[in-house]
């Protein structure tokens, strides 16, 4: 479905992607691995086009996605739940979620907050209260509901488990699995290899921006390169 | 009754504000410094004595409710509209404000008309910055900078065109402030906070500067525009009424925009850029464009007040962009409340109006032996020093409002709606 070809991107003077190429194909979930500052979260950045490409293509579904238009890519059904839990601190926990639909034709804000909420019930019972009061590891969950109200046809999570505790660690990822279960491809950058590899369909590792290594999960669980950087064996 | 009430009591606020004005003139005098204080019922304006704003509205209030007894229109007027009573109660008393504002053109002293046209004109900038420091969260410390450019397309033209009067060069300002800004916004938004802040200022007073040392710009002097082009006597209405009315007008109008736009789905853009600029990226805001559409929008606004500030006061110059006057505007939408359209009305109207008045206090009562038997001999003591303190004055209530009222005036109320409906 989402084709990286040799995609080249990076900030100013910088070059952070160097001829990365990578695919997420329909029903998956990936997972992107690689050390802090590799270029995780600058891939997903150039994909909702906050960051423009600068050479290579992206396609979606066969054709080139928008460049440089994050609301033509939110539109075409690509949403990031970007790292560091980036919430509305001063609007509820109920406008923060509607926030995620705005540009979609109104009328379905219903159902869809229905699913979030089942989802996460905590959001429910806390709807009314500000985003910026909530714990992290609601305002994580709160984040990834605000990108399920965009509909999308594929969810691009920036490290959902960061500075999270292990058992809400183990529940955020129980619930992308479920998300995925209803059809929804994932695209999962982490740090906690162990975890996304386990539940991720294939994953591919890169090192300073560069393709290094791919295969399936499980292939890569059991690499001596991943044992050895991300796995400390 | 219920249904009547906002309207009954709204009225009745409203006329207990202006019923003092029949027969109180606060008449400023700069010449002598001085304000002239009298009570005496207007002479030439026994219409308004006779037949006062009261006795108006409870006779309007009476046949409104007389009628609707009759014929039920408010039931079916109801039926047409929705019900949402508050909102449509707000709006009937905004709309009554509106010729009682226009009508202050004839009961207002003229110096008084000067003062409140300023007024207008400051609110129509504070309604303008309001735009990117408020609702976008960029803040801007140069916005004088567009009011006096917008200020030298009216004097430049009026001087190189043959026809070119100020209703002419208000939409040639608009324009071509609109597009100063965005030429501006395209390097500067680029940055972040502090640095986008001192960009603009360094622009505004390297603009300043040019103007000041360019032969056809007229240097300090600035130009003298023709009297045909400026705000003249024109059907009933003298000189300063013009100005009054026109500025009056235009602050309704871009009240009643800037609101529209506040709620329309760019207003909810705004709104999220400034809360959080990634989150607002990934929920599909195209964050640079609304950001460069709220500065030229901003700046063309200031144009526009420019150039009633010229047609107003029949020349333009440098003084108009000095950095005092960006830090005021500034100062009116933080005391009236960030983001909030009606909260930059307030601000401008309490931080132009009220210095005016206060500086000519200690002179009037020292005239007015009247005054000065009513008032103790301490308190006359303290107010005669007032206007000496009036600055430390407006410091310390900045700094009580940043304590305990840091989001101004007639913030957040407003805050939780402003990004829920479609
Ligand atoms: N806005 C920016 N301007 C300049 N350089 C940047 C910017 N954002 C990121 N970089 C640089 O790009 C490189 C890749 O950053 P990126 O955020 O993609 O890393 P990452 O793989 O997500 O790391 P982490 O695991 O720590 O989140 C880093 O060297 C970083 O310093
Ligand atoms: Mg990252």
């Amino acid at each position: 479905m989402l084709k990286l070809d040799r995609v080249y991107a990076g900030y100013g003077a910088i070059e952070v992607l160097k001829d990365l190429t990578l695919e997420v194909k329909a029903g998956e979930i990936v997972a992107l691995l690689g050390a802090n500052g590799a270029g995780k979260s600058t891939t997903l950045l150039t994909i909702a086009g906050v960051v423009p490409v600068r050479g290579g293509a992206i396609t979606w579904r066969e054709a080139p996605l928008p460049e440089g238009r994050p609301d033509a890519v939110l539109r075409a059904g690509l949403c990031l739940c970007p790292e560091g839990r980036h919430i509305f601190p001063r609007l509820t926990v109920l406008e923060n979620l509607l926030s995620g639909s705005l540009r979609l034709p109104a009328g379905r804000n219903g159902p869809k907050l229905e699913e979030v909420f089942a989802y996460f019930p905590l959001l429910a019972e806390r709807r009314a209260q500000l985003g910026g009061t909530l714990s992290g590891g609601e305002q994580q969950m709160l984040a990834i509901g605000r990108a399920l109200m965009g509909e999308p046809q594929l969810l691009m999570l920036d490290e959902p488990s960061l500075g999270l505790a292990p058992q809400i660690v183990a529940k955020i990822f129980e619930i992308i699995r479920a998300i995925n279960a209803k059809g929804v491809p994932i695209l999962l950058v982490e740090q906690n290899a162990q975890q996304a590899l386990r539940i991720a369909h294939r994953g591919y590792v890169i090192v300073t921006g560069q393709n290094s290594l791919t295969g399936t999960g499980a292939e890569l669980l059991a690499s001596d390169e991943v044992r050895q950087a991300y796995l400390g064996e | 009754m219920a249904r009547w009430r906002p309207y009954v009591l709204g009225l009745l606020g409203l006329a207990a504000i202006t019923f003092p004005f029949l027969w109180l003139t606060l008449a400023p005098d700069f010449a002598r410094n001085t304000m002239r204080v009298s009570w005496t019922p207007r002479h030439g304006l026994q219409f308004f004595s006779d037949l006062s704003p009261v006795f108006l509205g409870a006779l309007l209030i009476w046949l409104g409710s007389w009628s609707n007894k009759r014929w039920h229109w408010q039931a079916r007027l109801a039926g047409l509209v929705p019900a949402q009573r508050r909102a449509e109660s707000i709006r009937g008393l905004k709309f009554a404000l509106m010729p009682l504002v226009l009508s202050g053109a004839f009961f207002l002293s003229a110096s008084s008309l000067g003062i409140f046209t300023n007024v207008a004109i400051y609110m129509i900038l504070a309604l303008g910055l309001n735009i990117t420091v408020g609702m976008t969260g960029l803040l801007v410390l140069g916005y004088a900078g567009f009011y006096m450019f917008g200020a030298y397309v009216f004097g430049l033209g009026q001087e190189h065109l043959p026809f070119f009067p100020w209703w002419l060069a208000m939409p040639f300002a608009f324009v071509l402030g609109g597009g100063a800004g965005y030429l501006l916004g395209l390097p500067c938004l680029r940055l972040r906070g502090d640095y986008l802040a001192i960009v603009t200022l360094g622009f505004a007073e390297a603009f300043r500067e040019l103007v000041r040392n360019l032969p056809i710009t007229g240097a300090d002097q600035g130009i003298l525009l023709a009297p045909h082009a400026t705000f003249r006597p024109q059907l009933f209405l003298g000189k300063g009424q013009m100005a009054f009315v026109i500025t009056a007008l235009l602050v309704f109008l871009a009240v009643f925009l800037i609101e529209r736009l506040h709620r329309s789905p760019v207003g909810r853009a705004w709104i999220a850029i400034r809360e959080n600029e990634i989150a607002a990226a990934s929920v599909g805001v195209p964050v640079v464009q609304m950001k460069l559409l709220a500065f030229s929008l901003s700046a063309a606004i200031a144009a526009l007040a420019g150039v009633i500030a010229g047609a107003k006061d029949g020349f333009v110059s440098p003084a108009l962009g000095e950095f005092p006057q960006s830090i005021t505007i500034l100062a009116m939408v933080i005391l009236g409340g960030l983001g909030n359209s009606y909260g930059a009305l307030l601000g401008a109207a309490l931080l132009y109006a009220v210095p005016q008045y206060l500086a000519l206090l200690p002179s009037t009562i020292q005239q007015n032996p009247g005054l000065q038997a009513a008032i103790p001999p301490f308190l006359r003591e303290a107010l005669s020093h007032l206007s000496d303190y009036h600055l430390l004055l407006f410091g310390a209530v900045m700094v009580i409002m940043m304590l305990y009222r840091p989001q101004g005036l007639l913030g957040s109320a407003r805050r939780k709606e402003e990004m829920l409906h479609r």
